[in-house]
């Protein structure tokens, strides 16, 4: 007799497999299935429609990821009469959206869109269009405009009566330009050369340099621009401000030393630049940027950068600013002046004596005059006597002591201890 | 060929055996079976190929609508755990001019932490040109306008730096009016009864020009206009010409009809004025057209004078004086206004002796007396020596060239 099977407990391992098999089928095409409508291109005529049913999101993330979505799966198709009626509707949808307030990110959306077909009509709509006019629209417009035709992109941020907006959209073109890597086509380095508008001109070939450095080094790009031809003393100029600048931001000694070339060939260079440039370096290194100030050919603008370059680092690091300038005050160099004045101006706070003999170090001017002055209502302020028998000995002409003996004293400060 | 199927009948085969566990126990191993299958071809496909990237991976796009097609989706599913990491790429971003990434990453951090995000948004502000801080504002109030408006209060009304200059009458700063945009956005009730019940007529009378704004966006102007038509008397008062700026600024022509009725109530002065200074800056010349129509009086002069000043301000300048050069020989009476804004640009174009015969021809004596004592006042510094002979043989009144300060100049 056949002995009874023995009941097998446990999985049933075969249809598990089997199951298993069907659902790995089942699954997968399913979600190619899912995958492939959602790719799908969407055809421009049903585009108005869905995007109306897109902008009654009202989570703002989720409504702006689902429009660009629908945005980039547009499948052109139809005649330019056809496109134009389309956009229009599209634009009529848009602009009657509830859930949008002007300049919002999906007119953003909308203007890069339109300028990839038409943009002249797209920068056009965010100049006329209360709805457009924020400035990520018009970005977006110059920025798919750049990656395109950057000299015509060029060409039309120029009519643009402000500004803001004409830099703006030079910016926006610059980036397109770059991304699409046309940022060093002839065409565009053409239009950006004849900007009539030199600060126009300038900040947009920083631009063009500040992105160049992602790909080349402050060296290389140097080198690109001393091999490159450039017409006329004026572009030179602006090239290589924008350059020096530019190149301030990643490597601030590079900036100055090419600079300090450029003037001791005699090369002008624009109001501005040696400021920003002398700030860059300013920031880590402040007495690197006075040293090689003090090699610069005096100017009215080096005085000017000096004093700025040192109110800075005293704003930063006062206590190591006064005591850089405690170690050079007494030294007879005429760059120093504008720090001197300063420090001396700070010392008289506490010494004022010593700030007054320093401050008569300077040459005669205004700015020598306000300073005594005020170190002088100062100190009469808090010991008039003492103030007096200086003024009294003081190396002064008649009428200056006169002058300082009528200044009305500055009542002495106290602190808010003292005066609780 | 012989395959398995759950209702074999033969028990001995494997596919009779499992046939006979489908009468006893072989259906949930195969269902368990097809679900995880289905399971592991959609997480499988998810890990593979996934369908959506990376918050992270969607910011590497360059293009703007590519990137936000693949950014926004996965950030809007993303978790706050995820902050630190996308906050790194999203600071890592060289944004210029266009802050659409940011203001995105900043709606998604305010939902569950606003005030942190808010802190990042200043700091941004402060390293760029940009403006997150409002567009965090906006996202927070759509959620807690309390907070997000007390925010404002302490962060910028009280330096004030952002103050919204360039719109007359609106002296809000720019944080109260995120904020209050972004409540009115939400569903969140309140906003009305916050607005009317703000103490400071003056205060509250910002806040209603923000409302109106906020407000011609999201409904039906004829809906608008009724509804602050219907305001109890007071607040009516104060909101009808607010709407009437903020729908004149969209649809003229519309504002103009939806206020025909309301033009000579007492109540309501000043509407021609606001429809024509957001009107005149589109289309000036329908703007005049329009308030021709108007009867004679205040509300007319009211009207035309901000026309023509907005116009004149413009960068069509000289479009406006062509257009009053045209119209001298004629000189219509409601033009009068802009006669003498027009006098007085001649002048300030070294033409003054021009602009007096304009003046001249002026029929309210008030506005005559005032436009020539504007003009002789910068003849005066412009060219004493002209200016002194021509009231020589004028005649101008005494009272006149006193205000204009002459005589006392003149000795």
């Amino acid at each position: 007799m056949q002995a009874p099977r023995r009941q097998k407990f446990g999985p049933k391992w075969g249809p598990l497999l089997l199951g298993l098999i069907l659902g790995l089928l089942v699954g997968s095409a399913v979600v190619g299935m899912t995958r492939a409508l959602a790719a799908r291109p969407v055809p421009i005529g049903e585009l108005a429609g869905r995007l109306s049913v897109l902008l009654e999101d009202r989570d703002p993330v989720r409504r702006a990821g689902a429009i660009a979505q629908m945005l980039d799966r547009v499948s052109p198709g139809e005649q330019a009469a056809d496109l134009e009626h389309v956009r229009t509707e599209i634009r009529r949808r848009f602009e009657a959206s509830r859930l949008l307030q002007d300049g919002d990110v999906e007119f953003a959306l909308f203007g890069a869109w339109w300028a990839r077909s038409d943009p002249e009509a797209a920068y056009r709509w965010t100049q006329d269009s209360l709805r457009a006019g924020a400035r990520r629209v018009q970005a977006a417009v110059f920025d798919e405009w750049g990656a395109r035709d950057p000299s015509g992109a060029v060409r039309a941020a120029q009519a643009d009566r402000s500004e803001g907006r004409r830099q703006d959209a030079l910016v926006a073109t610059i980036t397109g330009a770059d991304r699409a890597d046309v940022s060093k086509s002839a065409g565009l380095i053409a239009a950006l050369e004849e900007i009539p508008n030199r600060i126009d001109r300038r900040m947009a070939l920083q631009e063009l340099i500040r992105r160049q450095l992602r790909r080349q080094s402050p060296a290389e790009i140097l080198s690109w621009l001393a091999e490159s031809s450039v017409g006329g003393e004026e572009l030179a100029e602006d090239w290589n401000a924008a350059a020096a600048v530019a190149i301030a931001a990643v490597d601030p000694v590079l900036a100055t030393e090419s600079l300090s070339a450029l003037t001791r060939s005699g090369r002008a260079l624009p109001q501005g630049v040696l400021e920003s440039v002398a700030s860059s370096l300013s920031s880590d290194d402040p007495v690197a940027a006075l040293g090689w100030l003090a090699t610069l050919e005096p100017s009215e603008e080096r005085s000017d950068v000096v004093r700025s370059i040192y109110r800075s680092w005293l704003g930063r690091e006062n206590g190591a600013a006064l005591a850089w300038a405690a170690e050079r005050a007494d030294l007879p160099e005429d760059w120093f002046d504008p720090i001197r004045a300063n420090y001396a101006f700070i010392l008289g706070h506490k010494e004022p004596e010593a700030g007054l003999r320093l401050l008569f170090q300077l040459p005669i001017g205004e700015e020598r005059a306000l300073y005594v002055q005020q170190v002088f209502a100062r100190w009469k302020g808090k010991d008039p006597e003492a103030a007096e028998v200086w003024l009294q000995q003081a190396d002064l002409p008649e009428f200056r002591r006169q002058e300082l003996r009528g200044v009305q004293a500055t009542p002495p400060r106290f602190s808010r201890k003292s005066s609780s | 060929m012989t395959g398995f199927h759950p209702m074999d009948p033969n028990p001995d085969s494997a596919a009779g055996a499992a046939g006979k566990g489908v009468r006893g126990r072989s259906w949930p191993a195969f269902l368990l079976g097809v679900l995880a299958g289905l399971l592991v071809s959609y997480v499988g496909a998810e890990r593979i190929f996934p369908i959506a990237p990376s918050p992270s991976e969607g910011l590497a796009e360059p293009g703007l609508i590519e990137r936000t097609a693949r950014f926004a989706p996965a950030l809007a599913n993303a978790k706050p755990a995820d902050l630190d990491r996308l906050r790194a790429r999203v600071d890592a971003l060289d944004v210029g001019r266009q802050d659409t990434d940011l203001t995105l990453f900043a709606q998604w951090w305010t939902r569950f932490d606003p005030e942190a995000a808010i802190a990042w948004a200043i700091e941004i502000d402060e390293r760029t040109t940009l403006r997150m801080r409002l567009g965090v504002l906006r996202a927070w109030a759509r959620q807690d306008p309390a907070k997000a408006l007390g925010m404002a209060a302490a962060r910028f009304s009280m330096k004030n730096p952002d103050s919204v200059s360039q719109q007359p009458g609106l002296w809000m700063d720019r944080g109260t009016h995120a904020a209050l945009i972004g409540w009115d956005e939400s569903l969140i009730p309140g906003i009305e009864e916050w607005v009317f019940g703000t103490a400071n007529r003056q205060d509250r009378q910002g806040l209603m020009q923000i409302l109106a704004e906020s407000r011609v966006v999201k409904m039906e102007p004829e809906a608008l206009w009724e509804w602050a038509a219907g305001l109890p008397a007071p607040y009516a008062r104060d909101m009808l010409p607010r709407v009437a700026t903020a729908l004149a600024e969209r649809n003229p022509e519309l504002a103009v009809r939806l206020a025909a009725p309301y033009l000579e109530r007492d109540e309501f002065i000043g509407l021609p004025r606001r429809i024509a200074s957001r009107w005149a800056r589109r289309d000036p010349r329908a703007t005049l057209d329009w308030l021709a129509t108007l009867p004679e009086g205040h509300e007319r002069v009211g009207g035309v004078t901000e026309c023509a000043r907005t116009w004149l301000s413009s960068d069509d300048r000289q479009g406006f004086m062509a257009y009053m050069e045209q119209r001298v020989d004629e000189f219509p009476d409601w033009l009068e206004p802009a006669f003498g804004l027009y006098a007085r640009a001649l002048t300030r174009d070294r033409h003054a002796e021009s602009g007096l015969k304009i003046a001249a021809k002026i029929q309210s004596l008030d506005l005559q007396n005032y436009t020539v004592t504007l003009i002789l006042r910068v003849w005066l510094v412009d060219d004493r020596a002209a200016a002194e002979s021509w009231v020589e043989k004028a005649g101008i009144p005494e009272k006149i060239l006193r205000r204009a300060g002459f005589r006392s100049a003149a000795g």
